[in-house]
């Protein structure tokens, strides 16, 4: 009888232990994944913010390409509305392929290009591009991490019961693969 | 009895042992050129000796003087990645600046793909930005470059960097007006640093309790009279140890033939074992007086082994000491700060 009350006991601490040990665990993982996303979004803010720089250092030779101004602020203004990480991720994405095209213009007007200005700012936009993309994978490999761990048995299931739901990836949109390329 | 506490250990130890070793790692098209034997490392054999062992006193005082790691390292190619992504991949796997200040530099240069590259640790973006970095090389090292002379290049361009960290040099020569600020590293967030930090801690508690209900478990194997008992118990533990150790290492079919054949086997074995353990222990009787002794000298043993075992982890973390003076990187991290350039 005795014996019988001593196994169940040690089931039951050992259940308890593995709980909480999972659930730390599980807590640990997403706290990983929402600071390696508030690096992906300090650097998307950077470029946000070198931009206009680049655009009024453009503007004055390029005076023809507008939609392109347009398509820039409107991203801007998107992104800074946005409310979820989807929107987010759709803002930046829309706001790096309207650059890729703002740059493509540049290479016609030789006078940018050998312009100090321009190429130091270029300089700096790939340097945040870079920047992007390495927290955009250290972010992805996170959540890969920690979505993987929500998906495995028997961790899994301890995770979903108490409540943490899968994280999303940041994905780049076809058109916005292209990194903008400085040419010296 | 000594020879199942043995198994037991064998089975915590075991235990350990997967739980630590299930981690994600994803590939690159990047390969590492080697370990590091200090902070010049010429893989390609571009600089001369002398120039080497200058370079290689230079960045020791400096690390010295002002705590910056800075790493030079010349690769013969890029095995088709991207020079960006080689270097970054170089510094985390290296660890190049301590892990507390992060204040790490690589500068990696690839011979036959005409590339170069500053990449700058995130305790030192404020200090090197972009564009410092691209006009020391635009200016100091793309040149010789060009005329073919390596080892010119990369002692004036070192010299220009190491003149700016010592404070030697200023950075106004360069004339670059900063248009945007430096974003501050937002450091990962006290709480993850505690639960990763308690995930130890928490081995160490939950191994001595898991051996101690083990030890337990045997005890009142050994009581009672029959031996079923043990080899249920063992078959039970059999089983789920394997199906955690698959559930960890693959995300295959959950019902495929090699799991299944395994996970039986196992069981099968397991239960045998604890047959013949239960057999022999409820053979020789086990009294109260000796289990006591039994529980002190299994936790006193397992308990000792366990902190061994996790030592073997820490020591992972620092570089190789192996070689006489070079005590090997900290650890640090970089956002993908630098630039590149070509020639």
């Amino acid at each position: 009888m005795k014996k019988t009350i001593l196994i169940i006991l040690a089931v039951f601490v050992i259940i308890g232990i593995y709980l909480v040990g999972s659930y730390n665990h599980f807590i640990g993982m997403k706290q990983d994944v929402t600071s390696k996303w508030a690096q992906v979004e300090n650097q998307l803010q950077r470029r946000f913010d070198l931009v206009p720089n680049l655009v009024e250092t453009v503007k004055g030779l390029t005076k023809q390409e507008q939609t392109v101004f347009g398509e820039i602020a409107d991203a801007r203004t998107r992104y800074a509305g946005a409310q979820t990480q989807s929107d987010k991720v759709a803002a930046a994405n829309q706001f790096e392929s309207s650059i890729g095209r703002l740059l493509v213009i540049t290479e016609n007007y030789p006078t940018l290009e050998s312009s100090k200005l321009f190429s130091d700012l270029m300089i700096q936009l790939e340097g945040t591009e870079n920047r992007i993309s390495v927290e955009r994978k250290n972010y992805n490999d996170t959540v890969q991490v920690y979505d993987t761990a929500l998906q495995r048995f028997p961790g899994g299931v301890v995770g979903r019961m108490f409540g943490f739901a899968p994280a999303e990836y940041f994905q780049v949109s076809s058109e916005a693969k292209q990194n903008p390329q400085v040419k010296f | 009895m000594k020879k199942c506490r043995q198994i037991l250990f064998l089975v915590a130890t075991l235990f350990l042992f997967v739980t630590s070793t299930i981690s994600v790692k994803s590939v690159y098209a990047y390969k590492n050129p080697g370990a590091p034997t200090g902070f010049a490392d010429d893989f390609a054999g571009v600089i001369d000796q002398d120039s080497e062992q200058q370079l290689e006193s230079s960045l020791t005082e400096l690390e010295q003087q002002t705590g910056v790691e800075f790493s030079v390292v010349t690769v013969k190619s890029l095995g088709g990645d991207t020079i960006e992504n080689f270097a970054h991949s170089l510094f985390q796997d290296w660890g190049i600046g301590a892990k507390a200040s992060n204040k790490g530099l690589l500068l990696l240069i690839a011979i036959k793909d005409h590339r170069a590259r500053f990449e700058v640790g995130y305790g030192l973006e404020g200090t090197l930005t972009d564009l410092l970095t691209s006009k020391i090389q635009q200016q100091y090292m793309i040149p010789q470059f060009k005329a073919g002379d390596y080892t010119g290049g990369i002692k004036d361009a070192i010299g220009q960097v190491v003149g700016i960290l010592k404070g030697d040099v200023s950075v106004d020569t360069y004339q670059t007006p900063e248009v945007v600020d430096q974003p501050v590293y937002v450091p990962v967030s006290i709480w993850s640093k505690i639960t990763s930090d308690f995930f130890p801690f928490f081995l160490y508690l939950i191994f001595p309790s898991l051996i101690f209900f083990f030890q337990l478990i045997v005890y009142s194997m050994a009581r009672s009279k029959s031996y079923w008992m043990g080899g249920a118990l063992f078959g039970g533990v059999g089983l789920t140890v394997t199906e955690l150790l698959f559930a960890g290492f693959s995300n295959a079919d959950p019902f495929s033939f090699f799991k299944l054949g395994t996970v039986g086997l196992v069981s099968v074995f397991c239960t045998c074992l604890g047959l013949i353990i239960d057999y022999r222990l409820s053979k020789k009787g086990v009294t109260e007086k000796s289990f006591a002794e039994f529980i002190k000298k299994g936790s006193a043993q397992t308990g000792g082994s366990s902190i061994g075992f996790l030592d073997i982890s820490d020591s992972t973390f620092g570089g190789d000491s192996s070689s006489d003076s070079f005590g090997g990187f900290g650890g640090g991290s970089s956002g993908g700060g630098g630039s590149s350039s070509s020639w």
